[in-house]
């Protein structure tokens, strides 16, 4: 108990306000803190205390004043206040964590708004600190150690540390603007290629010198220098290179996907040029599978690839359009976990909240995450965090975004690889409906003309995140600039959300865009091209604090910011809505055709560009590429006298083991539309295939939703890798009782797939990047595979990402992250009432393996525990898949399966398990002989197969859909013993208790 | 009041009917009409028949609160609809500028989610700001619940809206201010995950089904229930005003409550969601359904709330 604080002395000044917790239990994070401290980093802190503060800038409080901070500051129940800070003998060190100035204080900002309610006058400046109470003496090292592994980032806080004895370390340092503001002329001669490239590495613009030739090429044009007379400017200014930097950003412009490559088949001599992956892979195989469906007059694509997210019609009454966008936030991520997770995962709202009109309701998130194994054990660089802290933070960072923001999470997965321990991969997607129209306008169009308002609508501008678009285009390293930190306001985003809707139902927006990465030079960068012009007055952008460059201003990514199109008779009643829902709107600009972008501070002129040099001038890149099968053999394992240890030891394997400490953190029942979520079961145990959700409370049509990752086959062949992670999203559907999509069908469903790669550096260097060219050839084969399988299954792309620079370090401490592809799929559902779950439901059912297994144990979970790769990658044999499928979804409709569980990581054995797992019921398994051995047929990945229940009655109808694609495996059982046997052999013999303590998970 | 069987929580006994004598679990999908009984929460379009016809006279008028970082509020609209209420969806600040009255309803719901994203503790702000800000009146909004509640009105809180209440001061109410708090959950932890709860049929809540057990998801980082002092807890307990108690406790809560009520059983709040439960596909083993097919237990409590209402007021 902290109760013997001392007295106050009413003669200081009250700028501070300390909370205690009265009870050292109402305070739990401060209990698991000192549990990391000691099990991560060795620190023995004894009892570790958090304890909000508040800072009243320049300010110092009343009585009365005083009197509200106790009562409505905190909660007068849990916490006690002081306005001094208190010693407490039990206390040896105390740690301030502290917000660097600049960095957004979205608690500090709610409690001026409690003090301005109270008051009826402006509050004074509020900030927070986190005051660590630390039971023990820490020595200098220690604190250190603590404070910016555990308690912050230095990235975005400073810390200050303090022991009973008065030792002090570390004041708060003070904030200085220090740029002023007006025009900035950088003093680089334009004519050597030396200084252009020294300006391009020392701005962070990342742009080579093929493009920085081209930017001089543009400013030495004679009739562009004419116009840029006219508006009195003559050396490229330095906003305006910012703004080709971002422009033509990886990031923005995807130079690499959109490459001529040269590419060489090592192996067999052959060799091909491709023109643009993009074109000739992505999109084409969109085309082809659009063009199908548009033939018989079944077309569902509405936009696809050029708005922030794709749009699908869905066959349901009112044929609403689902919007659907899948994104990575890996560099952010990388620097500060929890903000970049965050950032990510509202970011990617807002793209769906700003495709066509925008204001979509959102539907639902997900989420993949690739992280280095908790266990990492090599030394940590210089800059790099250590993946359990990583996978922690991230992990918030996506709690507290979808929660927060009342978006049920609803699929996901984790992925571990030493390789991902330099970067993590954070994948984050959104749905969202609209309806087909709004008021008299058609949903998902974007029509801008000159004279229409630019307004930007949420957050304030601040320094946040400047420079993103281009570091995201370079490797992590330890002095990547710290404003490219942002930190996200989930709260600022609801208001802004429930704005927007509310806007756009009123029929008072014409179209938006989200403000991301490159911020208002992209968002407004883009719309212009509509209407063919833009005019904007950096003066009228609301600031968090001065100091900003005029360029910064333009470029900041600060977040929670959507750029709204209205027409200039809307523009006051947009302010007035935006007033009373307490959001920053306000109107910046003018859209224009003069074919220019006319960026204006005041009087002064920043930037003058080409919009069509800016959006079509960058150089082509030209690749090269080699493609080479690797090197591989098939192990020598010992013989095995039984499967059990080697179940449990899988049961508890990083990809296997149970989810449910990161799941059970995450909302997925928001918007009560939840059907099959990502655990289910009596105990909610039971991980499941795909997601369903339905989509209103009338009706019972729905979604499903899968996602398809499998990076580690990519070791032994790029292409069945990506092609097996599009079909493990597709067999997910299908197990939960999706239909393949058929366009000769006219009650068929409509599906959607949105591909996210995520590659090393792929272009060669012969010092930097020697591989770069086999890196590049496993993303050609990765997109072959890409084209094969969606115009195969008819599924086409509406939308993606690419992030091409996953690299952290340099040289031989280089870590790469394996070249990754996920395809996150949706797939409509008629009635989400006829769906199927993984787990078991009753004993005396049936459990049959459906599709066939071969001798492909390459790249599988099994032969990781005994660190080898193996040769024969799984691979998929589509036309055989095809009629699985169609088979699945015919036993599926005639309500003949019990259950249905995909076949992936671990094979057959941890498919069975799972289900046994998810549902307490017991399994008898007679293996029949295949001739496979019993360890292939056990723990073989092959594609396409399913572990399905059927009730004994059903036995023969399930057979005569299924003929030789179903084997009977043996029967469920009452008891909870799990057991396989072949010919009298006992195979596995284990509880299913045993098993369930193995994969882990036990809430408390 | 509706009595109905509820859904099977424990795994053993599983759903009634299950065996191979039974009728095939998946046929009631088939003809709905036929095999349902009379108003079969499975019917088609049933569910309105068990609350109240379209504008009924006897429809209480329900006020949803939403904005601010609330979230709920869609399903929680669409529940009351369910019920046979024709609910109004009000943004707080149209409350606060005085263009809806509470003279027009008989129940306002504030809902769950995220008022100003927890800051300074959850449903702190919203709290102040409903004791503290001047309205266009000059008087604080507090002032119009406490007038709302003396001539009859019902205020049902969910989650953050039952920490709103409870930072309000209007439960337990049973003194003035602050008395009783909804800390962190023991663990620290925010979890997502289905609970059973019971209602006491001796608690002035009991209305929302006397002696039921109910299975609901909770959703919650700060849903420990901490009193005050033994003072307040012998009353609480006295007056039975722990209507709503888990039977697995999930985050520490005293006397494992998950729901509580005022006095007279018109304030009620409670941390479970029962909006998040309105088809019994909602409900983590929907899937091991029988022939009898489960109760959405979160409509169920709903109802029985609009019910009492609507002969209450």
């Amino acid at each position: 108990m902290l109760s013997s604080l001392g007295s106050e002395s009413p003669s200081l000044l009250k700028s501070f306000a300390f909370a205690f917790p009265k009870h050292s239990s109402f305070e739990p994070f401060g209990r698991r803190l000192r549990k990391s401290a000691e099990q991560s980093l060795g620190i023995l802190t004894g009892e570790l205390l958090k304890c909000p503060v508040f800072e009243f800038v320049n300010h110092s409080l009343s009585i009365e004043e005083c009197g509200f901070v106790r009562e409505a500051l905190l909660d007068p129940i849990l916490y006690e206040v002081s306005f001094t800070q208190m010693r407490h003998s039990k206390f040896l060190s105390s740690i301030m964590v502290s917000k660097k100035h600049g960095v957004t204080d979205d608690e500090g900002l709610t409690a001026e708004k409690v003090f301005a309610d109270r008051f009826s006058i402006s509050s004074p400046q509020i900030r927070t600190h986190d005051l660590y109470l630390v039971e023990n003496r820490l020595t200098e090292e220690q604190w250190r150690k603590l404070a910016t592994t555990l308690l912050g980032n230095p990235l975005i806080h400073d810390f200050s540390f303090e022991t009973a004895d008065g030792l002090q370390w570390e004041a708060r340092r003070a904030f200085v603007p220090t740029v002023p503001l007006g025009l900035n002329i950088y003093a680089v001669s334009l004519d050597t290629d030396e200084a252009l490239l020294e300006l391009s590495r020392t701005r962070h613009f990342a742009l080579n010198l093929e493009e920085m030739r081209a930017i001089r090429a543009y400013f030495q044009r004679d009739d562009v220098q004419q116009h840029r007379k006219a508006k009195g400017l003559s050396q490229p200014t330095d906003c305006e290179w910012e703004i080709f930097a971002q422009t033509w950003s990886e990031h923005c412009k995807h130079k690499e996907f959109n490459a001529e490559i040269h590419f060489t088949d090592l192996d067999t001599g052959e060799s091909r040029t491709i023109d643009s992956l993009f074109r000739s892979k992505i999109k084409k195989s969109t085309d082809i599978v659009d063009q199908r469906f548009r033939e018989k007059g079944r077309s569902f694509l509405v936009k696809a690839f050029n708005d922030n997210a794709g749009i699908v019609r869905l066959p349901f009454r009112g044929e609403p359009n689902l919007v659907w966008k899948v994104e990575t936030h890996n560099t952010p991520s990388a620097l500060d976990p929890y903000s970049g997770a965050i950032t990510g995962i509202l970011g990617v709202n807002r793209d769906a909240m700003g495709t066509g009109v925008g204001g979509g309701r959102l539907l639902f998130n997900t989420n993949v995450l690739c992280f280095g194994p908790p266990s990492y054990a090599r030394p940590l660089q210089a800059g790099q965090k250590h993946p359990r802290f990583v996978e922690e933070g991230v992990v918030a960072g996506i709690r507290d975004g979808g929660n927060k923001m009342g978006v049920p999470t609803v699929n996901g997965s984790v992925v571990y690889d030493e390789r991902y321990a330099g970067k993590p991969l954070v994948f984050c997607g959104t749905a969202a409906l609209m309806p087909a129209r709004v008021g008299t306008r058609l949903s998902w169009e974007k029509p801008i003309l000159a004279g229409d308002c630019i307004v930007m609508a949420g957050g304030k501008v601040g320094k946040d995140g400047i420079h993103g678009a281009t570091l995201s285009s370079t490797e992590a390293h330890a002095g990547t600039p710290q404003t490219i930190v942002q930190v996200g306001s989930p709260v600022t985003q609801k208001f802004l959300a429930d704005f927007l809707e509310e806007a756009v139902r009123r029929s008072w927006v014409k179209c938006c865009t989200d403000n991301g990465a490159g911020g208002l030079s992209s968002s407004i960068g883009e719309l212009a091209e509509i209407s063919g012009g833009a005019v904007v007055h950096l003066e009228t952008v609301p600031l968090k604090y001065s100091g900003l460059a005029p360029w910064e201003i333009f470029l900041s990514e600060s977040q929670e910011r959507m750029t709204i199109v209205c027409e200039s008779k809307d523009a006051e009643n947009l302010r007035q809505l935006a007033k009373d829902r307490e959001v920053d709107c306000t109107v910046i600009g003018t859209f224009t055709d003069t074919g220019f972008l006319d960026v204006r501070l005041g009087r002064e002129q920043l930037a003058y560009l080409s919009l069509d040099f800016l959006h079509n001038g960058v150089p082509r890149k030209v690749l090269e590429a080699e493609g080479k099968q690797a090197i591989l053999h098939e192990p020598a394992l010992p013989a095995f006298e039984s499967f059990s240890p080697l179940l449990l030891a899988l049961l508890g394997s990083d990809n296997i083991r149970s989810r449910r400490h990161i799941v059970s953190q995450y909302d997925h029942e928001v918007k009560g539309r939840s059907i099959v979520k990502p655990l289910m079961g009596f105990d909610q145990s039971a991980p499941q295939d795909a997601a369903v959700v339905r989509l209103d409370f009338e009706t019972y049509h729905g979604l499903a939703i899968s996602n398809g990752i499998i990076p580690r086959y990519g070791d032994l062949d790029p292409y069945h890798m990506s092609a097996g992670s599009f079909d493990e999203a597709v067999r997910q559907i299908v197990s939960v009782g999706g239909k393949l999509p058929d366009p000769d069908d006219p009650t068929t469903s409509v599906w959607t797939v949105n591909d996210n790669f995520c590659l090393p550096n792929v272009v060669y260097d012969p010092e930097a990047n020697p591989d770069g060219k086999l890196k590049l050839g496993k993303l050609v084969r990765m997109c072959d595979a890409l084209f094969d399988m969606a115009t195969f299954f008819n599924i086409p792309m509406t939308s993606g990402k690419d992030s091409m620079k996953n690299d952290f370090g340099s040289g031989n401490q280089k870590i790469s992250v394996p070249p990754t592809v996920l395809y996150s799929m949706i797939a409509s559902i008629e009635d989400v009432r006829l769906t199927v779950t993984s787990e078991w439901k009753d004993a005396g059912d049936l459990v049959y393996l459906v599709g066939r297994t071969y001798d492909e144990l390459g790249g599988s979970e099994v032969y990781k525990l005994f660190n080898e790769k193996g040769a024969h990658v799984p691979l998929v044999r589509m036309a055989d898949a095809k009629r699985v499928y169609q088979k699945m979804s015919r036993a599926s409709s005639a309500r003949l399966l019990q259950s249905s569980h995909d076949l992936s990581d671990g094979g057959l054995l941890l498919a069975l398990a799972e289900a046994s797992i998810g549902s307490g019921i017991g399994l008898r398994c007679e293996l029949p002989q295949t001739g496979l051995s019993p360890f292939t047929f056990l723990f073989a990945e092959s594609h396409s197969r399913f572990a399905v229940s059927v009730k004994k009655r059903d036995r023969d109808r399930f057979v005569s859909i299924m003929g030789s694609d179903a084997l009977l495996l043996g029967e469920l059982e009452d008891e909870p013993k799990f057991c396989v046997v072949q010919s009298s052999q006992v195979l596995v013999h284990c509880t299913v208790e045993e098993m369930k303590q193995a994969w882990g998970g036990e809430l408390c | 009041m509706l009595t109905r069987k509820p859904l099977g929580a424990k795994r053993e006994t599983g759903f009634a009917g299950v065996s191979e004598a039974s009728p095939p679990p998946r046929d009631f999908l088939e003809e709905p009409a036929a095999q349902f009984p009379p108003n079969h929460l499975l019917a088609p379009n049933a569910l309105r028949v068990t609350g109240f016809p379209p504008n009924h006279l006897l429809a209480p008028k329900v006020l949803v609160l939403c904005g601010l970082g609330m979230n709920c509020e869609e399903e929680t609209y669409a529940a009351y609809k369910l019920c046979g209420t024709r609910p109004r969806l009000v943004h707080v600040n149209e409350w606060f500028a005085g263009k809806v009255s509470l003279d027009d309803f008989q129940l306002v719901h504030f809902t769950g989610g995220f008022s100003f994203g927890d800051h300074l503790g959850a449903g702190k702000v919203l709290a102040n700001r409903i004791r503290f800000k001047p309205t266009a009146t000059g008087k604080p909004l507090i002032h119009e619940l406490e007038e709302f509640l003396a001539s009859g009105g019902f205020v049902f809180g969910v989650c953050n809206g039952f920490q709103t209440l409870t930072a309000l001061g209007l439960l337990p109410g049973i003194e003035d201010g602050q008395s009783v708090s909804l800390a962190p959950n023991i663990d620290g932890n925010f979890q997502d995950r289905w609970v059973s709860c019971q209602i006491d049929p001796e608690s002035p809540l009991s209305y929302l089904g006397a002696g039921e057990t109910l299975s609901l998801p909770i959703r919650h980082g700060e849903g420990r229930l901490v009193v005050k002092n033994d003072a307040v807890e012998t009353l609480m307990v006295s007056k039975k005003l722990m209507g709503i108690r888990y039977l697995h406790n999930p985050n520490g809560s005293a006397f494992n409550c998950a729901g509580l009520c005022n006095e007279t059983g018109r304030v009620v709040g409670m941390m479970p969601h029962p909006e998040a439960f309105l088809s019994p596909f909602n409900h983590p083993e929907w899937s091991r359904k029988g022939s009898e097919a489960p109760r959405a237990d979160g409509l169920f409590l709903l109802q029985n709330l609009v019910n009492y209402v609507s002969h209450n007021r």
